[in-house]
């Protein structure tokens, strides 16, 4: 069921999901366990940092607005539990 | 009236045997807009049964203008962490699959546990759905039910 009408249509980033799916091997050691941005296109990693602070302080220092990238974390291996 | 999400994958370097040598692992991670009074933050979030809240970094409050100073708070533990603090507030959730939306207001926490990604938990989250974890599809779908809010 839809939301309420009146509201202004929802701005949706590109198909992140979908870069990340076909990313290569070695793209993705390059991010993994680190925290993301993804631009809003969908079509690239924008920045990366170890933490999640840092990864703010970056987008902030590169004057890219935080609400205007897709957070993800590149996960290893690992089971999740 | 729903939406549907892909597992995303995650690659492994080895063949995972719980799951017959696949070689990734299958996630239900749901692209959220979490918004406060001044600002909004996309992410993917981990839809996630065992979590009794839904949770977000604490770093994010900031973003979104929230102040937790003198916020209701309560502590949090999971497998392998240290208790944390968690501190509560509301927002406004959203997720659409590009085709419904579905938003609402919520009272989501906020911890100093340093977590990877947002956890989607009943409190504010799946309390508001009927969450389909479909293992043969690889998909979840999320129809609201009569709790559903709204906004």
């Amino acid at each position: 069921m839809s939301t309420a009408t009146n509201k202004p249509p929802v701005s949706m980033p590109g198909d992140y999901r979908k870069t990340r799916r076909e990313m290569s091997e070695d793209e993705y050691q390059k991010w993994v366990y680190k925290h993301i941005a993804w631009a809003w296109d969908g079509t690239h990693i924008v920045a990366g940092a170890e933490n999640l602070g840092d990864l703010i302080e970056e987008l902030r220092r590169r004057g890219i607005d935080t609400s205007k990238v897709v957070f993800d974390y590149m996960d290893g291996p690992e089971t999740y539990l | 009236m729903s939406v549907v999400f892909a597992h995303m994958s995650y690659p492994s370097p080895a063949p995972v045997w719980p799951l017959l040598g696949r070689m990734s692992r299958p996630r239900p991670m749901i692209p959220l807009t979490i918004t406060g009074p001044t600002g909004s933050w996309v992410c993917d979030g981990l839809l996630d049964s065992g979590a009794d809240d839904t949770v977000f970094p604490e770093q994010i409050a900031a973003l979104l203008g929230i102040d937790l100073t003198g916020a209701p708070a309560g502590s949090a533990s999971g497998v392998g962490m240290v208790a944390s603090q968690i501190r509560y507030a509301e927002v406004s959730l959203r997720v659409t699959d590009g085709g419904d939306v579905y938003e609402w207001a919520a009272r989501v926490g906020f911890t100093s546990a340093p977590i990877k990604r947002a956890l989607l938990g009943f409190a504010g989250f799946l309390q508001y759905f009927t969450a389909t974890f479909d293992g043969e599809n690889d998909v979840v779908e999320l129809a609201p039910n009569g709790l559903y809010p709204g906004i």
